[in-house]
């Protein structure tokens, strides 16, 4: 890619995309995005340009001369819903980043969203939260607590303004406040705030669902930091139960169609992906980083459960049996197998080796992707 | 694109994100002038910032108080139960409240939950029930599921008080499965869940599940019989005695079945089971039952067999009420049988027994049925005497429904004994025989088995203007024999209506 230094025209002050510094580069892909030097460009492509680049394309440019009304209109409207599709787009790959520890990178994304928002939505919206919760969370993850505070106070500032504020919004808004207070080490107040967190969830989506387990994940740490190790046991076993059942229960629906034909099929199941409710991109990120980080945990205990590894071992090779990892699922799986040896759960040790079956019948499909 | 965001890598912090007003102009005040307005920014703030005093004299107010303020009682509940850790405790209580809350929806708001108040409001059970389930949690992670179970189990009375009869059920439930770790007790604690399971099933008409959970209870208390419960009976003749009458009520609910046998099969369960039970009065009653059972089925030998088992054990343990039960019963079977002397005998007995224990109703019950009994042999004699006994007792004790059957039997008992004397005279077909027929029209004496007079001379009277408006009915009198059965009918027919007018007539006087 190469940079062209900027002259600019008179009375146009082109700024950087991520600093708001006088910008000296443009992006050459979309010709409207201005950087101040390669650093921040090369950030903002790792972050979010690379997918976002062509879209801003129309989003920039200057209104052409439309005739009437109703076309102006028509536009109006076009560029909102782009826009909108831009908010989502835009967060999702920065939960994502997020999840996949690259905080770093989730900055400009959180950034890029935030400015949609507040174009669509106006300043004081709620519909901004979200967007300063990417911020809080990446500030976080990098350090700067000062800053975080900041984000999240505005974030909870708006929702204190808005009574109506839905259930997930408080709820991702307590967790990373409760996550701030665990980095700054005030795990009382932590535990508080990922209280509220967990309350809120449980308000929206029940007391069991994916989207609830990461407040208890984080409390379990917080716990564990503290060094209440049982309490934290218990929630970390929780919160690998709740990601059992899901993945179990997407696992079953995957496994469910390819039975009949059974040569052909990856391919059938490939097919069938796009239609069943699975993962989005952050929740897989989310198991990935959980589930990982869980089975650290309880390989390195010293005196765990016996079906505490199994069962955490059995949900990482379905993780990666729905991410179409098969290598890594069947050597998931091998390890269930071993950990769940001499245990008297039959459920479990029976539900693996089901789900061994089924991954031998499947073709390591890698080498065709 | 205005609003100034931080430097991703600038390490001072950045700008501030949290001035939103900063951006939006404030609308205009007044008609432009003109001129510019000198900047007066931030004297607002000033005022702003200028303590008030009351407010500034009271004590901060911590986090922990301004949410215990802003949000409700449950939310403040569920955090406070979470940030101790307890989680399962809180997943525990939010279904509860979540399940109740379902349950009023889909019932609607024409039902009686709908009005309700809510668990979420009653303050008072929410805190039992967070104290109750951290303790468990608690003791669930020591591993000590006896005080698991015990919590659980007063938790579970504890709302059976207070009357919430699906949070006593849950409990329970709870219970039940608690105890299936409980391993050092050989299943005692298990066995008291599976019959507090029973019961509750029981109350809310799941029968089927409760007598299949009675039936586990009995397998652990059968073979653990020194095992005693509060009341100092053995698990073994407790679950007897819920067996047996857990499967007289699936019996009783199969009464109206095409199938008689399955109800029969229940009910000798139950027999058998209440005399497991060693306890004789039990063993009494399903025998009485089965018997009745028996007898409707149409098998009076059987019935008798057991029916008179009841009777001895009614005599033996002297039971006034029983033995006139029994005598009752037999009676009733005898009589299906067609051994009318033997019934009559029973049911004798029965009107002493009856008698002697005074019992006013088993009194009137036994005289109305030896009275039916007489009635249809054609004892009408006998049968009025009973009957007259059952409507006076009746009568005395203000029973409406056994008064009015009573009033009819005894009509027509009377009028049955009344009838033969009616014909007799109708047939006779002579002037005295006449004469008193009419007698007993207006007057309504039944002087009907009094002999004649010696034939003494009639001197003619004159007809009272009563008698002159019915002609038609000496008229008919005078019918030849060929129409006697035509007119007997008729008789019968006015019989009854006149008896029935002269029983209103005694009671208005007796009333009076």
């Amino acid at each position: 890619m190469t940079l062209n230094p900027l002259a600019n025209p008179k009375g146009v002050n082109l700024l950087c995309e991520l600093c708001q510094k006088p910008a000296f580069i443009q992006c050459t892909k979309c010709r409207v995005t201005y950087y101040c030097g390669v650093e921040h460009q090369k950030a903002d492509w790792l972050g979010i340009h690379e997918k976002v680049c062509q879209n801003l394309i129309s989003l920039r440019q200057n209104e052409p001369f439309l005739a009437s009304e109703e076309e102006r209109q028509n536009r109006q409207r076009l560029l909102l819903n782009k826009k909108k599709a831009m908010i989502d787009l835009t967060r999702t790959t920065g939960q994502k980043l997020l999840f996949e520890g690259k905080h770093e990178q989730a900055v400009p994304a959180a950034m890029q969203s935030l400015r949609f928002a507040i174009d669509v939505h106006g300043l004081a919206s709620i519909e901004l939260v979200p967007s300063y919760l990417i911020l809080g969370e990446a500030s976080i993850g990098l350090g700067r607590l000062s800053q975080a505070e900041e984000y999240l106070a505005q974030a909870q500032w708006t929702v204190l303004k808005t009574p109506e504020c839905s259930n997930s919004i408080k709820s991702r808004l307590y967790r990373n406040l409760g996550l701030l207070h665990a980095a700054k080490g005030e795990y009382d107040e932590s535990l508080r705030q990922l209280a509220n967190d967990i309350y809120h969830a449980s308000e929206e989506f029940g007391t069991d669902d994916i989207r609830t387990s990461g407040g208890y994940f984080h409390m379990g740490n917080v716990f564990y930091r503290q060094g209440r190790i049982d309490i934290a046991d218990s929630l970390y076993r929780q919160v690998t139960d709740i990601w059992y059942t899901h993945l179990y229960k997407v696992v079953k629906i995957r496994t469910r169609t390819p039975a009949t034909p059974k040569g052909i099929g990856p391919l059938i199941s490939e097919m069938s992906e796009e239609e069943e409710e699975g993962l989005d991109e952050a929740q897989e990120a989310e198991a990935v980083q959980v589930l990982n980080s869980l089975y650290d945990l309880r390989e390195h205990q010293p005196n765990r459960q016996p079906q505490d590894l199994a069962t955490v071992c059995h949900a990482l090779a379905m993780l990666y049996f729905v991410l179409m990892d098969i290598n890594k699922a069947k050597e998931f799986g091998r390890k269930a197998v071993v950990a769940s040896e001499g245990h008297p759960d039959d459920n479990l040790s029976r539900s693996i080796v089901e789900f061994m079956k089924v991954c031998d019948r499947v073709p390591v499909p890698p080498k065709k992707d | 694109m205005a609003a100034t965001l931080p430097p991703i890598s600038g390490g001072s912090g950045g700008l501030k994100q949290g001035q939103p007003v900063q951006f939006s102009p404030s609308p205009p005040k007044g008609p432009p002038s003109g001129r510019l307005k000198p900047l007066k920014r931030g004297t607002g703030a000033r005022d702003g910032l200028q303590p008030e005093k009351p407010r500034s004299q009271q004590a901060m107010l911590t986090k922990r108080q301004t949410t215990a303020y802003r949000n409700s009682y449950k939310h403040n509940l569920c955090v406070e139960m979470l940030t101790e850790g307890y989680h399962r405790s809180f997943c525990e209580l939010f279904a509860l409240i979540h399940r109740q809350e379902e349950e009023r929806l889909s019932a609607g708001p024409e039902s009686l939950l709908w009005n309700m108040t809510l668990l979420k409001d009653q303050h008072e059970k929410l805190d039992m029930l967070k104290t109750h389930l951290t303790r468990i949690e608690y003791a669930t992670r020591k591993g000590d599921f006896y005080e698991v179970y015990k919590s659980r189990f007063e938790l579970a009375r504890y709302f059976q008080q207070t009357g919430d009869k699906w949070l006593a059920d849950h409990f329970f439930m709870t219970c039940l499965q608690t105890s299936t770790n409980i391993s050092n007790d050989s299943g005692k604690t298990q066995a008291e869940g599976y019959c507090n399971v029973g019961l509750a099933q029981e109350e809310n008409g799941e029968y089927y599940h409760a007598m299949e959970n009675f039936e586990q209870y009995y397998k652990l208390a059968v073979t653990n019989k020194d095992w005693i419960t509060a009341d100092n009976r053995t698990f073994h003749t407790d679950a007897c005695i819920h067996l047996s009458r857990i499967y007289e009520t699936i019996g009783t609910l199969l009464q109206d079945e095409e199938d008689k046998n399955e109800m029969l099969e229940y009910l000798k369960k139950a027999f058998d089971m209440a005399q497991e039970s060693e306890i004789h009065m039990l063993t009494g009653e399903a025998a009485y039952r089965l018997g009745q059972a028996y007898e409707m089925n149409g098998d009076a030998e059987t019935a008798l067999l057991h029916l008179n088992n009841y009777l001895a054990i009614c005599r033996s343990a002297e039971d006034n009420d029983g033995i006139g039960k029994a005598c009752d019963a037999i009676a009733k079977a005898l009589e299906r049988d067609g051994k009318v002397e033997k019934s009559i005998e029973y049911l004798k007995q029965f009107v002493q027994v009856a008698e002697k224990s005074g019992n006013e109703q088993a009194y009137s019950k036994a005289c109305h049925n030896l009275g039916i009994i007489f009635n249809k042999l054609g004892n009408y004699e006998e049968a009025t005497k009973s009957f007259d006994k059952a409507y006076t007792l009746a009568r005395s004790m203000g029973d409406v429904a056994s008064i009015n059957i009573n009033r009819v039997q005894f009509g027509i008992a009377m009028a049955h004994k009344m009838q033969t004397g009616v014909a007799r005279h109708i047939v006779m077909n002579s002037r005295q025989a006449l004469e008193r027929i009419v007698e007993w029209k207006s007057s309504r004496l039944d002087e009907f088995e009094k002999p004649f007079p010696k034939p003494v001379k009639l001197v003619p009277r004159p007809l009272t203007p009563k008698e002159l408006s019915k002609p038609n009915i000496e008229e008919e009198n005078e019918v030849p024999e060929g129409n006697q059965e035509k007119v007997e009918e008729e008789r019968k027919e006015n019989t009854f209506t006149s008896i029935a007018d002269t029983d209103t007539h005694t009671e208005t006087t007796e009333s009076g």
